[in-house]
């Protein structure tokens, strides 16, 4: 229960950093935005045997995190998060895939070793853009982005106002929490006869407010309507300079022509 | 400019919020609305907006009545403050939460701008537009919730419970705040204080039935009534 406050100060240091000043968070939200999505695009459409295509790709994380001082701990705490989903699922490639792709040293290395290894890096690196995206630009400007780009406004508002709330949701789990734990001395965490009567009290909770933010939006003219602000600029060079790249390198296989050139 | 005549609100589950009410508010008035917690002045100022139905009577703003048709006009010529600010600033900014009617209201960017700019700027606020209203002082919510009503610029303000959850400090500044503006406020209230600094005339609610109407003066040196109603 007490990573109720940490997951709260979690979502408040990402947003400390997307309030930071560097040549990455200065860029215009939807360049970002796109070359992030092409590169999640670029990097999932790999085969999953081809884990030597993506090591050319890690070097753009590596770029961004260097030049936007994106903290490398923060980033690491969080991947960790994604990565046992990666995991199972990439695990039973080993025991279902069994044949020998190639030899290290008289070991043996099955395609389902190789495959699981390709879908690990894809997590680490779609997960790694993504985070650096969040940690380098504030949710309303990427909520704007998004508008511009077709996505449905009623989709991008309830993303906006799920984010907006979280925190909100996690301050009264936190309070009731707190005011839980001061009577129950002797008890770690929410007693499992409890915890039945804590969520549905959250539920209703919830709930209320959420009756309340509705009624406070209609009498402010909300129409269902989410209207995005002043147009910003694309940064088209930007976009254009590294989707190129990234699609230059998803077609040459960067590491392949290095390695010939240097058994050669 | 507010006439409400004969107005009671019946629940769904069949409780008498509001009983036979009738009121009056002039142009540039600020009226408090004092009485126990459930005496019905939250309902009172709900019902105004049309966020709670009317059961019979009527309200009439600027000569337009309140019904299901003419909410979005009511509603631009009067703005809500809730409670809780969190309930109402959701945006992920300052600005764009402050812009949200304006934008509603079909306005360009520009006039939502200028708009924003100055009812930041009225409120000593423009240093907040980038903020993240969420990460606010209780005082500085409160004021962001009050320019987002006021970027609408509506006639008429209503405020519930304007002063709870702030320290002292950001209460004076808020009282001075309401004190500069021009509009008509109806203000639902157990602050006293506030009530003394800053209206005119006083309605105590019981049960949802007016109890008195009268000026800040008259009511508050009423104790005897006052403690009859339970207010002190």
């Amino acid at each position: 229960m007490p990573s109720l406050f940490s997951a709260g100060a979690d979502i408040r240091s990402m947003e400390s950093l997307a309030e930071g000043d560097s040549v990455i968070h200065r860029l215009p939200p939807m360049a970002k935005l796109v070359t992030t999505l092409v590169y999640v695009v670029m990097v999932v459409s790999f085969n999953r045997y081809n884990l030597s295509g993506l090591i050319p790709y890690a070097v753009y994380p590596i770029i961004l995190i260097s030049l936007s001082q994106t903290p490398y701990n923060m980033l690491l705490k969080r991947l960790v998060i994604a990565m046992p989903f990666a995991l199972f699922g990439g695990a039973a490639n080993i025991f279902f895939d069994r044949d020998v792709a190639f030899t290290i040293a008289s070991i043996a290395v099955t395609y389902g070793v190789v495959s699981f290894l390709s879908i690990m890096m894809k997590t680490v690196l779609t997960v790694a853009t993504v985070l650096i995206l969040i940690s380098t630009t504030r949710i309303s400007d990427i909520s704007d982005s998004l508008v511009r780009l077709k996505v449905p406004p009623l989709f991008v508002l309830s993303l906006m106002m799920t984010y907006r709330y979280i925190s909100v949701l996690l301050e009264e789990a936190g309070t009731m929490y707190t005011a839980y734990s001061l009577r129950s001395p002797n008890v770690k965490g929410v007693k499992i006869g409890d915890m039945g009567v804590f969520v549905g009290q959250l539920m209703i909770r919830s709930l209320d407010r959420a009756e309340r933010i509705y009624a406070a939006m209609k009498c402010r003219g909300f129409n269902s309507i989410y209207h995005a602000g002043d147009s910003q600029t694309v940064g088209v060079r930007y976009i254009a300079c590294v989707c190129g790249a990234l699609l230059v390198l998803r077609f040459i296989n960067l590491s392949e022509l290095v390695g010939n050139g240097v058994l050669r | 400019m507010i006439d409400i005549i004969d107005l009671t609100v019946v629940y769904p589950d069949g409780t008498k919020a509001l009983d036979n009410i009738n009121l009056s508010a002039k142009k540039g008035e600020r009226i408090a609305i004092i009485g126990v917690n459930g005496a019905g002045k939250s309902t009172l100022l709900l019902s105004i907006v049309g966020v709670v139905p009317i059961s019979t009577g009527s309200i009439g703003v600027d000569s337009c009545n309140v019904t299901k048709k003419t909410l979005p006009e009511i509603r631009k010529m009067v703005g809500m403050v809730f409670q809780n600010p969190d309930d109402q600033l959701f945006m992920t900014k300052v600005y764009d939460d402050v812009a949200f009617a304006p934008r509603n209201y079909g306005m360009t960017e520009g006039e939502v701008a200028s708009r924003v700019e100055s009812s930041l700027e009225s409120l000593g606020i423009t240093h907040l537009k980038e903020r993240a209203p969420h990460r606010l002082s209780g005082g500085e919510k409160r004021r962001v919730a009050i320019a987002g009503v006021l970027a609408m610029e509506p006639s008429v303000i209503l405020l519930d419970e304007p002063t709870s959850f702030l320290d002292p400090r950001s209460r004076k500044m808020l009282i001075e705040t309401l004190a500069e503006l021009p509009h008509t406020q109806i203000i639902a209230t157990h602050d006293l204080d506030m009530v003394q600094e800053l209206c005119q005339r006083v309605i105590v609610l019981k049960d949802g039935v007016i109890q008195a109407d009268d000026t800040a003066e008259i009511v508050l040196a009423d104790k005897k009534m006052l403690e009859e109603l339970a207010i002190i």
